[in-house]
């Protein structure tokens, strides 16, 4: 089937909802409110292929900004099934991938970024380095210096315009501090992640020609989770939208935004839908909770919203569970007793349906190492994982790992896919003619002398390091981060280290669609959606904190909200009996008001 | 877009080339110059129908005066383009490729070169590689993308024009056709098919034709044998449906004939206008951005009026409506003289250097300059351009003049090449700069013109020019140059041969004075004057003069002049001096150019 017809045929099922339609049939600019479940993904995909067959001729593309590369990846799986790969005339990334591959390395010399020759991206401890050098020069105190981190990466968000007098008058301490850690990383020829979208900035606003520049490579540029992607992209928005001439198609939903410490924004993409000149689309139907658990969510998030279950969605059910005990007599109940009765009522349900939620890493300790107890797999998506999901390298050896595990024999995952991901991870340094061939035999032929699942993964992993791709993350200026992530792990795997007894299988059963429970905060959790979701410790001076600023107690209830809307069927809320979260209660009583 | 800069290092006949170009290309030079060579330079970037194999050059093609090409030699193109940002298709494909200290300009760049991973120098052509970049890192490559949307397109030099038009597959008319018919409703063909069907029919009714026909099946049948059978019938072409555009043909004389039996001329010029159209179609549905035609020897097979009005219609109205530039390699003075002025690259060899090169594109002019110039080129037929060498002169006396007493001298002017242009009046500036900027040797003859109580007129006149060839040459304004020359404007002497060494050849009064009074020529000119009818008063004047030189009442000789004719009595004279020696100032002027071309 042509790629034209296949997004024709998705477009279909769009039509009976008036929302997606409008948005789906938008000509100008136009912002997408998504409630929970509402189909945004689909919408937003099935919009950007019809954007490219009908809208934007070649040369040109369209430029689809994200929060993460979590959503980049499941964006470009999505517009892979609707026969659209991603590279020539489509870029989907994060707003610092956009930043950098779109604007800093290309531009950084004749845009005049004053940045060192073949500079790169810092690593943790680059960073770390650089951080304490610069303390040690503008502060010199008793704090260790990495605690000054946090603050001065929200200082250097706040403000976006280093040349207004704000940027010394507000805190001078802080000013000073970034500019010597900033020097510092010049000075080993480093840039971090916070540079990425402020040199952009920096270089559109020197620079008018680059505005026109981005334009006629992107004339339409869709936006992803608005809601969370802070005040640089809002700046670049505006100008690249509202003065260049570019047309925007903005997805979000403000009531979804949590990341207030990383910046986000929820009333930037409000503004935006105010404008005269931009459509707003509502979608409100939601498809993915049971119609209880929508009315529900309505109570957890305390706004007046007129979200509904679609039609013909189940009941869905909202179960409470007070505990006594401490956090880890709780873990145990949670797999000793509520598991087991939920996969009594539930025969069909496989592992992969249940999401164990909870607000912080240290209390998904506990929750992992109950699971082990009982014996059950389980794939943990936030920073105690054994590597962070968002590693792009890492979730590609996994692929490579199944590859050597028998996936090789059905082509699950196929070569060409390994081919493709790792192409497009490592393409900074395939630039010559030839290179990509080598590449591809290289890879081609470390796999498949190394098919052997029960090999252990300390020796896979140093092997495919050196033989295929040791060279190439070395050429890639974006990498080093996660080179020195593979680093860390293979560390780990080695015989003194804590994971030397994994083999290649159990980390091929790391990757996405094996059957194991799902432990996530709530925060890696957003976007996603299980059967079955178990909201564990949600606990008052947990969530929420204790005497939290009005501002950040709605951050916290809108946190509580995101999990929540996880579910599809069933919803567990585990929680201290003598001290539950207000959330909790306010939920709670209000449903029982409502019989 | 257009391409501003063209540089070629080390590729056949060029060591090192570098050429300003304002968009389109009109080179001209001698044969074996390496006009083709710079053609096919071009295509190493732009030509989307060259194999990788071609790029993949030789040995054979590093410049000769290379001797062995060690690890630091490598064949390099480049060409600069500017104004890529009007079209936001072409500044998407070209914005990535801007120069590091200049965001206006994009650079591309083809190198042949030893390869990345070689060690020591390279033995054979396996040891080097090509690679095709943009802007100033060759980690910015680019392809066959780009070359399908900025593209280039030759025309080489002894095309089959009419072979090309009588076969579907390489017919420029195949492409315009076929896109058309895209339009036309298959029902609608239907009609036309049976109608086709109809006549073919009709054929039959003729006795002889239908004989013959059966009389081809038969054969054809014995010959075959049944199963081989393929039925031959005489028609006017398949009559499919969907294939009946086929059988299209261009047809001229109000249809009365074929194109194959038009001159070979009509059949340059129809295949050119149906090229043009072909690139306005694809510009128009998006198939490409910008394209480079070349044309190798555009003069082939057209009369010299023909080259003219095809050709300045292709630069001002095709050029104008079609983002394209227009490159050509021509000897036809015919065809650089409707070439836009700025076009012009001229090529020439030298001893050590390979070929290097010259063009108009960055002379500055003004505008009124810029017409004189280009209505002179026209008019002439750019004869300049085809010189070796060039003696600007005021006015036709001197034209016809020149030519004689260079003979005398022993320079013969047409067996150097060198050619006597007259400017019509004194206004030298810009024919200066052109030639400057060709760098091509000339000499400027010109009349002292002294005035009564003031300086003379060339003192002035002089000065301006050599400011502006000397600006020209060197690209800053000759600030000492022009100091030195008002200094020495004390004295005429000193001034004129100062000026001298720049070009600039003065006399002492006019050109006609200046011969009445060199001893040579006076006896000659009373005879040029005697041929005509003139008043008792006049014919006087003429006896007194004759008599004593010295008693030359300029205004009424002048007056004689003006009432021949100032060509005519140059023509005359011309006739009468043979072997007579030029005065000074002429012998210099004609030796300067002798001695540089």
């Amino acid at each position: 089937m042509s790629e034209r017809a296949l997004y024709l045929q998705a477009a279909e099922s769009l039509r009976r909802n008036p929302g997606q339609w409008a948005a789906y049939d938008s000509l100008g600019h136009c912002v997408v409110l998504a409630g929970p479940g509402s189909g945004k993904t689909k919408t937003l995909t099935v919009k950007l292929a019809r954007l490219l067959a009908e809208d934007v001729q070649e040369p040109r593309g369209v430029a689809c900004i994200t929060y993460n590369n979590e959503c980049a990846r499941e964006l470009e799986s999505r517009l892979a099934a609707l026969g659209i790969e991603p590279g020539g005339r489509v870029f989907i990334g994060t707003v610092h991938s956009f930043s950098l591959t779109q604007i800093v390395l290309p531009y950084a010399k004749v845009a005049g970024l004053g940045l060192p020759d073949e500079f790169s991206v810092a690593t943790q401890s680059e960073r770390a380095s650089a951080l304490e050098r610069a303390y040690r020069s503008v502060i010199d105190g008793p704090d260790n210096p990495q605690t000054w981190d946090f603050r001065m990466g929200n200082y250097r968000r706040a403000i976006l315009n280093r040349n207004s007098p704000q940027w010394r008058e507000r805190d001078p301490v802080l000013a000073a501090l970034v500019e010597a850690f900033e020097d510092e990383l010049r000075a080993m020829a480093r840039i971090d992640f916070d540079d990425m979208p402020l040199l952009a900035l920096r270089a559109l606003r020197a620079n008018e020609w680059l505005q026109r520049a981005l334009l006629a490579k992107y004339p339409v540029l869709v936006v992803d989770e608005y809601q969370d992607l802070g005040r640089a992209l809002h700046r670049m928005v505006l100008g690249f939208c509202f003065s260049a001439g570019m047309r925007l198609f903005a997805v979000g939903d403000p009531d979804q935004s949590i990341y207030g410490f990383n910046g986000a924004r929820p009333d930037l993409l409000q503004q935006l839908s105010r404008r005269d000149d931009v459509e707003t689309v509502h979608l409100r139907l939601n498809y993915r909770c049971g119609s209880r658990i929508v009315t529900g969510s309505r109570y957890a998030l305390g706004e007046d919203r007129d979200y509904e279950a679609a039609e013909g969605a189940n009941e869905g059910t909202i179960h409470f569970h007070p505990r006594t005990g401490n956090r880890d007599q709780q873990a145990d109940d949670l797999f000793s007793s509520l598991l087991p009765d939920i996969r009594e009522r539930l025969p069909d349900l496989r592992l992969a349906d249940i999401a164990i939620l909870y607000p912080s890493a240290p209390i998904g300790d506990a929750v992992a190492s109950a699971a082990q107890n009982y014996g059950l797999p389980t794939i943990r998506t936030d920073k105690n994982s054994l590597y962070p999901r968002s590693s792009r390298l890492m979730r590609w050896l996994e692929q490579c790992a199944e590859w050597c595990c028998g996936g090789w024999r059905t082509g699950t995952p196929r070569f060409r896919t390994l081919m493709n991901d790792g192409q497009r991870i490592f393409s900074e340094s395939l630039t010559a003619e030839g290179d990509v061939l080598l590449f591809q035999r290289r890879l081609l032929k470390t796999l498949w002398e190394r098919r052997d699942s029960t090999v252990l993964l300390h020796w896979w992993l140093n092997e495919m390091r050196r033989e295929a791709i040791a060279e190439l993350i070395e050429g890639c200026r974006t990498l080093q981060d996660e080179g020195e992530t593979l680093g860390a792990f293979i560390d780990r795997a080695a015989p003194d280290g804590d994971c030397a007894e994994m083999t290649l299988e159990q980390f091929a059963g790391r990757s996405e669609g094996k059957n194991c429970i799902s432990l996530s905060t709530l925060h890696s959790a957003k976007g996603r959606e299980f059967v079955v979701v178990i909201m564990f410790g949600m606990n008052d001076g947990t969530i929420p904190w204790h005497n939290q600023s009005n501002q950040r107690l709605v951050e916290w209830r809108r946190l509580f909200y995101v999990g929540f809307t996880r579910a599809k069927q069933e919803l567990h809320i585990m929680y201290a009996a003598n001290m539950p979260s207000p959330f909790v209660k306010e939920v709670e009583e209000r449903l029982n008001a409502d019989g | 877009m257009y391409l501003s800069r063209i540089k070629i290092e080390n590729f056949r006949n060029f060591s090192d080339l570098d050429v300003a170009l304002d968009g389109n290309i009109v080179v001209v030079g001698e044969n074996r110059v390496g006009k083709s060579n710079l053609l096919y330079a071009i295509r190493l970037i732009f030509d989307p129908t060259l194999p990788d194999s071609a790029r993949q050059l030789g040995l054979e093609d590093f410049w000769d005066g290379l001797g062995e090409p060690d690890e630091d030699d490598k064949i390099v193109v480049a060409v600069e383009i500017k104004d890529f940002d009007d079209d936001l298709d072409i500044l998407a494909e070209m914005t990535d490729f801007r120069l590091d200290d200049d965001p206006e300009t994009v650079r591309l760049t083809y190198e042949f070169r030893p390869r990345g991973d070689l060690e020591g120098s390279p033995a054979s052509e396996d040891d080097y590689e090509f690679v095709c970049y943009g802007g100033e890192s060759d980690t910015k490559t680019f392809g066959h993308a780009q070359r399908r949307r900025i593209t280039m397109e030759v025309l080489p030099a002894l095309r089959d024009a009419e072979g090309d038009l009588a076969t579907w597959r390489r017919s420029p008319l195949r492409p315009l056709i076929e896109s058309a018919f895209r339009g036309v409703e298959r029902n609608e063909l239907e009609e036309i098919k049976d109608a086709v069907q109809a006549a073919t029919a009709r054929l039959g009714d003729f006795e002889a034709v239908k004989e013959l026909e059966e009389k081809l099946g038969t054969r054809f049948a014995e010959m075959s044998g049944p199963k081989q059978d393929i039925k031959p019938r005489l028609g006017f072409g398949a009559t499919e449906a969907t294939r009946l555009y086929r059988n299209i043909r261009l047809l001229i004389d109000d249809g009365q004939r074929a194109i194959n039996d038009a001159s070979l001329g009509s059949a340059n010029i129809v295949f050119l206008t149906l090229k043009s159209l072909e690139l306005q179609r694809q510009m128009n549905e998006n198939l490409r951005d910008h394209t480079l035609l070349a044309i190798e020897e555009p003069e082939a097979h057209l009369h010299p009026h023909l080259q003219r009005s095809v050709y300045r219609d292709l630069f001002e109205d095709i050029g104008e409506s079609t983002p394209l530039s227009i490159l050509l390699t021509t000897h036809s003075p015919h065809i650089a003289s409707v070439a836009p002025l700025r076009s012009l690259v001229l090529l020439k060899e030298t001893a050590n250097d390979g070929a290097v090169g010259h063009s108009t594109a960055s002379i500055s002019l003004s505008e009124a300059d810029e017409e004189d110039l280009a209505r002179y080129l026209d008019v002439t037929r750019a004869e300049m351009m085809f010189a070796r060498g060039i003696i600007l002169v005021e006015g036709d006396a001197e034209k016809f003049l020149l030519p004689v007493l260079a003979e005398t001298i022993g320079h013969p002017l047409d067996h150097a090449g060198i050619t006597v242009c007259s400017v019509a009046g004194t206004n030298f500036k810009p024919y200066a700069k052109f030639l400057t900027a060709l760098d091509i040797p000339f000499s400027i003859v010109t009349d002292w013109d002294p005035v009564e109580g003031k300086k003379p007129l060339a003192m002035n006149r002089a000065l301006k020019l050599i400011a502006a060839m000397e600006h020209e040459r060197t690209g800053e304004v000759p600030v000492e140059v022009v100091n030195e020359l008002k200094e020495l404007a004390k004295n005429a002497n000193d001034f004129s041969d100062r000026c001298e060494n720049f070009g600039v050849f003065t006399n002492t009064h006019t050109l006609e004075v200046d011969l009445f009074k060199d001893e040579d020529f006076t006896a000659e000119i009373i005879a040029v004057l005697r041929e005509q009818k003139w008043s008792q008063e006049r014919r006087n004047w003429i006896d007194g003069w004759e008599v004593d030189r010295d008693t030359l009442d300029v205004e009424n000789y002048l007056k004689l002049i003006e009432s021949v004719g100032k060509g005519r009595f140059a023509q005359r004279l011309a006739s009468r001096i043979e072997g007579i020696e030029p005065p000074t100032y002429i012998k210099r002027a004609i030796e300067f150019v002798a001695d540089r071309v």
